[in-house]
């Protein structure tokens, strides 16, 4: 089976929760999906959509674990050069370090980006 | 090699179609296959058959279509996406077919390489 990675680098929007129906779908077929939130789209991992009269995003992100995709990332660096708390994210991602980024990238067979 | 294409830019907007569009005849002459083409997000507006390119300017939907007769390429168009702008399955080109997603995650697993524009 093919092993896909999500590289998630998009603000929040209608483009960034279409990104997140592909994932769920790769989950319902059983490919091993992993997912990395790096530069801009860890956005998505902070704040709430329905505020701007949009959809959360990280409501539609808590849906993933459901449908078996599990492994999910964020870019430590890309956290901190914006600010962000670890601690202010209320989704299960683990922080990773950018070479880490990089393995995910050589140990996926398969990578799609945003 | 067999190759699918994941084209996500529109085409007014950005050059994704038609730097997937190089790409795609460059691997077929080189030999490669190409096993589907898949249109999300923003790409699907290729697939609009109301589009109409002013005369001086490359239409880029009939180089598709043409790409497509000539080499076999599937070229498919996310109906879920489509929706979303507008565009239903009566609006959809000559040479696009209009699918689910599922066939994007089956295009992964049935190709050698996914290259995403």
């Amino acid at each position: 089976m093919r092993s896909v990675l999500y590289l998630v680098r998009q603000f929040p929007g209608e483009l960034a929760n279409e990104t997140i129906d592909l994932m769920l779908v790769s989950g319902v077929f059983e490919l091993p999906t992993s997912v990395v939130f790096i530069g801009n789209g860890v956005w998505q991992l902070v704040g709430d959509g329905s505020k701007i009269e949009r959809k959360d995003t990280a409501r539609a992100l808590n849906a993933l674990p459901m449908y078996d995709v599990e492994s999910l990332y964020v870019d430590e660096t890309s956290l901190a050069v914006r600010g962000i708390a670890f601690e202010d994210i209320d989704l299960p991602v683990q922080a990773i370090s950018p070479s880490e980024v990089t393995q995910l990238l050589h140990d996926h067979d398969v990578v799609i980006g945003d | 090699m067999k190759l699918s294409l994941l084209i996500q830019g529109g085409p007014l907007s950005t050059s994704a179609p038609s730097t997937a569009l190089h790409f795609a005849r460059e691997a077929v002459s080189l030999g490669h296959t190409l096993y589907r083409v898949f249109l999300y997000k923003d790409a699907v507006y290729l697939a609009n058959r109301f589009n109409s390119a002013p005369a001086d300017e490359t239409d880029l939907q009939s180089e598709w279509q043409t790409f497509a007769t000539d080499s076999g390429a599937e070229l498919t168009v996310c109906i879920a996406a489509g929706q979303r702008r507008g565009i239903v399955e009566d609006d959809i080109a000559e040479g696009f077919s209009i699918v689910g997603l599922g066939q994007m995650i089956e295009a992964m697993f049935e190709s050698d390489r996914t290259v995403t524009f």
